[in-house]
């Protein structure tokens, strides 16, 4: 299984679009925030990916994956793994947790339609 | 999600009061937890049946179900205990349902709750619900658990082990043994499969070893007995490597057994093994029990990604919203429309059977009059009237909670809430409110802030509840037909466009329940918006059968047990009101109505209204029938007429359009019911909320009705 690493760029959750990746590189630990998600099963390492923008454009649903990676190497089928649980976090709490991206290059998916960034429906073939 | 809060349930006494650790001698007490949406509840009402009640815990206002499971034991155990000395008698099992709580480190009230049950009660076992799908997060708290008891004392139950293999994972339980060293059973409530496997787990666990024996609950347990939940997730990554992530191949436990995994390496991907590894580490389980597979063309995956998208979606999002809501209470007000009348004509035949008990016992013609004709009819009217429509919105909406729309629902509109300071949860705690108002207040638990716990409670009664729908429809077709009469247009269509005028008073309601809100986080309930974390679980088909038998045994007796406590003495005062001699022709109900004349013209209202308003405080049902009386000098509650005769009575009276609409607009927005207003005060504790509860909606109905006065005498002049 090829391992990649690639440079680091750090940005905050918020910025995810629907169906964009990250790794979960730092959150403020002082804040509550941090321990309640931590108990989601959010940490350092954890692999999270943005499903969706709710239609007011508020709240975002993150789908968030089990395990913690080591930062810096990420699986090539990271993007299909299944499983995980979906939890909806405002943005002024997900622009406080730092992720780094993954990039997309992945081979056998459908592309998802990003026209407006809106649909994000996850398709498998 | 934690909104089945047995809200309307019975309260038997307290729990946690009465026994407070002496439980009887014959009484084995297992307590049950797990995280919130992994089917525990469901779980529990299978393993307990019916033989449950739910209690409250003292001082708080989190709710605890306790029943009696259903043992089978056999003859060999019941040897053993008779040898042991302890009698004929095989301990009887006590399952606990404490609140979901993600970890024990608590950060609400039902996670304190669920924490201080565990360590002050003593416990002879626990099982710990887990969802299939998301195992690893589960198994924190079990780790925490296994501090503080006796590993051989935990079963860890996975539940949904359906759904989980739908979506294609498949547990390894005896890997998952091994690694972990709990007792471990699959189970999927639903199916009902891997039931009787927990029940005789669960004996077991109950019948070997004494009891355990803890802190009696005197010295508040401190943090320092349950490590921070920080260091179980410092182990999970210090062991987690790079085979953790679910892997392509299957690997089940012979392939990688934990020992191998921690020292040589895993030999099937060949990943680095962690610098250290400690024994009960969350990653042997991970890798040593899950064979996950890709689906290929999983046609669960397809459905629920297409449900999503509806129900989520940019354009269809909100339409489907009003479709559910306009569906649901469609079912629920022309659903109930024969049972109501079923039951009316069951009471009327009850009532001729009960008249000849005053004969019989020779009682005072005043006696029986209060009883029968004052206190039975009321009752029997509040009854017939509330208990259909309740009966069909409360399982259909638990239904709808159970199948996953409802945190959807919160998290579409979660922005209009934020816009009011509020928590987007409020969406669902107005929902509650449709059905009942004391109901949607206690569900207000699902809010963790307190301050927006607050916001929701006092504007919950803004939204009209179930009892005031037949009102607000048939006054609204009188008042369609008193404008058409007015300006001379046809009126069929009639019931269609009273419900769309009903439709239009919610969404009044609604937009009311905001700005109040704003209103509230403007000035007195000032504070910092919290951090709002919701959870989407994955739709799944709820158990129909249980919902339906819980909801009705609920609800239905809950129902019961407040009209006759609530309405019977109303019945009363109403039955002397109208038959206390004052030496004239008209009774003191009239003579009252008299007195409020000139207070309701400022409101464009008759003085009967506002007394009728007044006496059906207890329930908003009687409303009507109190009007009726007035205005017809009866002294006898008669069943409701149908539009065209209402709306014969109330010209006669004197009432127009104007004074349709006002009556409308007070029935919506005046003091809440006594059960909501005790209710508050349950919830929150301090009376200045329960008088802001009552004050808020008069307020805001005077201030309409002024308007509308205003109108109508600039509209005429």
């Amino acid at each position: 299984m090829k391992h990649e690493t690639y440079s680091p760029c750090e940005d905050s959750l918020a910025v995810l679009m629907p169906g964009q990746s990250a790794l979960v590189v730092s959150m403020d630990p002082s804040s509550s925030l941090a321990t309640r998600l931590g108990d989601l099963g959010i940490a350092e390492g954890t692999r999270i990916r943005c499903e969706r923008i709710s239609l007011l454009g508020d709240p975002r649903a993150y789908r968030i994956f089990p395990g913690f990676a080591q930062t810096g190497e990420i699986e090539e089928d990271f993007h299909e793994i299944v499983g995980g649980t979906v939890v909806a976090l405002r943005y002024r709490d997900a622009v406080r947790i730092k992720v780094r991206r993954v990039p997309e290059h992945i081979k056998s998916r459908q592309p998802i339609r990003t026209t407006s960034g809106q649909e994000a429906g996850v398709a498998w073939d | 999600m934690g909104l089945t809060v047995s809200s309307g349930g019975r309260h038997a006494s307290s729990f946690m009061t009465t026994t407070n650790g002496h439980l009887a001698q014959d009484a084995a007490l297992v307590a049950m937890v797990g995280n919130p949406n992994v089917g525990k509840s469901s779980l529990f009402n299978e393993l307990t049946g019916l033989h449950q009640h739910t209690g409250n815990w003292t001082g708080k206002t989190v709710g605890c179900t306790v029943g009696t499971m259903k043992h089978r034991r056999s003859k060999s155990t019941v040897i053993k205990w008779k040898k042991k000395g302890a009698g004929n008698t095989c301990p009887t099992i006590l399952l606990a349902d404490l609140p979901g709580c993600y970890s024990l480190v608590p950060r609400t009230a039902e996670e304190e709750a669920a924490r201080n049950f565990l360590l002050t009660q003593p416990i002879r076992g626990a099982v710990v619900v887990c969802d299939g799908q998301t195992l690893e997060r589960n198994l924190l708290l079990a780790f925490q658990l296994s501090t503080v008891f006796p590993k051989e004392r935990i079963i860890l139950c996975v539940n949904l082990i359906d759904e989980a293999e739908k979506q294609g994972l498949f547990v390894d339980s005896d890997a998952l043994e091994n690694s972990t060293g709990f007792s471990v059973v699959l189970t999927s409530a639903r199916t009902r499969r891997g039931i009787d496997q927990l029940r005789k787990k669960i004996g077991f666990v109950v019948e070997t070893g004494p009891v355990i024996k803890t802190d009696d609950g005197k010295s508040k347990p401190e943090d320092t007995d349950i490590p921070p939940a920080s260091e179980y997730r410092e182990q999970a990554s210090i062991c987690a490597a790079g085979c953790i992530r679910p892997s392509l191949h299957t690997c089940t436990g012979d392939e990688c057994p934990a020992s191998a995994h921690c020292e040589g390496g895993c030999s099937s991907c060949g990943s680095k093994p962690p610098p250290a590894c400690a024994g009960s580490c969350v990653r042997s389980t991970h890798h040593g029990h899950h064979e996950r597979k890709i689906p290929k063309k999983s046609g669960f995956q397809q459905r629920y990604a297409r449900l999503d998208r509806l129900v989520m979606g940019r354009w269809t999002a909100i339409p489907v919203a009003l479709l559910f809501l306009a569906l649901t209470l469609w079912i629920t007000v022309y659903g109930a429309n024969r049972p109501s009348e079923w039951l009316a004509s069951l009471f009327d035949w009850l009532e001729m059977w009960l008249w000849r008990i005053p004969l019989w016992a020779h009682l005072p013609g005043w006696v029986s009059g209060i009883l029968i004709d004052g206190v039975y009819t009321t009752v029997a009217r509040v009854t017939s009237v509330m208990l259909p429509p309740m009966a069909i919105f409360f399982p259909l909406f638990t239904l709808l909670e159970d199948a996953g729309f409802l945190p959807r629902i919160a998290f579409n509109f979660d922005r209009c809430f934020q816009s009011c300071q509020a928590c987007g949860k409020q969406a669902l705690t107005m929902c509650m409110g449709l059905g009942c108002s004391a109901a949607g207040v206690t569900g207000c638990r699902i809010i963790d802030s307190g301050r927006e716990r607050l916001v929701a409670i006092l504007t919950n009664s803004f939204m009209p509840c179930n009892g005031k729908f037949p009102t607000l429809l048939a006054m609204s077709a009188v008042c369609l037909s008193m404008v058409a009469s007015s300006t001379g247009k046809n009126t069929s269509l009639e019931s269609f466009q009273a419900a769309m005028i009903v439709t239009g008073l919610i969404i009044l309601c609604v937009l009311i329940t905001l700005l109040v809100s704003r209103i509230l986080t403007g000035t007195i309930l000032r504070g910092k918006p919290s951090s709002f974390l919701l959870e989407l679980p994955p739709y799944r088909f709820p158990n129909i059968p249980q919902v339906l038998v819980r909801s009705l045994l609920d609800r239905t007796l809950f129902v019961l047990g407040r009209a006759i406590s609530v309405a019977a003495p109303a019945g009363a005062v109403l039955w002397l009101l109208t038959h206390i001699p004052t030496g004239g022709e008209e009774n003191l109900l009239i003579l009252a109505a008299r007195v409020l004349d000139p207070v309701g013209a400022v409101l464009c209202v008759d003085g009967a209204v506002l007394l009728a308003l007044i006496l059906s405080a207890p329930a908003n049902e009687l409303t009507v029938p109190i009007l009726l009386m007035i205005y017809t000098a009866g002294n006898q509650m008669a069943v409701s007429p149908a539009t065209a005769e209402l709306t014969l009575i109330l010209n006669g009276m004197g009432w127009s359009g104007w004074e349709a609409v006002s009556f409308l607009l007070l029935f919506l927005f005046h003091i809440p019911c006594t059960t909501t207003l005790i209710t508050v005060y349950r919830e929150t504790g301090k009376v200045r909320w329960m008088i802001l509860a009552a004050a808020l909606p008069l307020v805001v109905g005077i201030i309409l009705c002024a308007l509308l006065a205003l109108l109508k005498v600039t509209f005429i002049f």
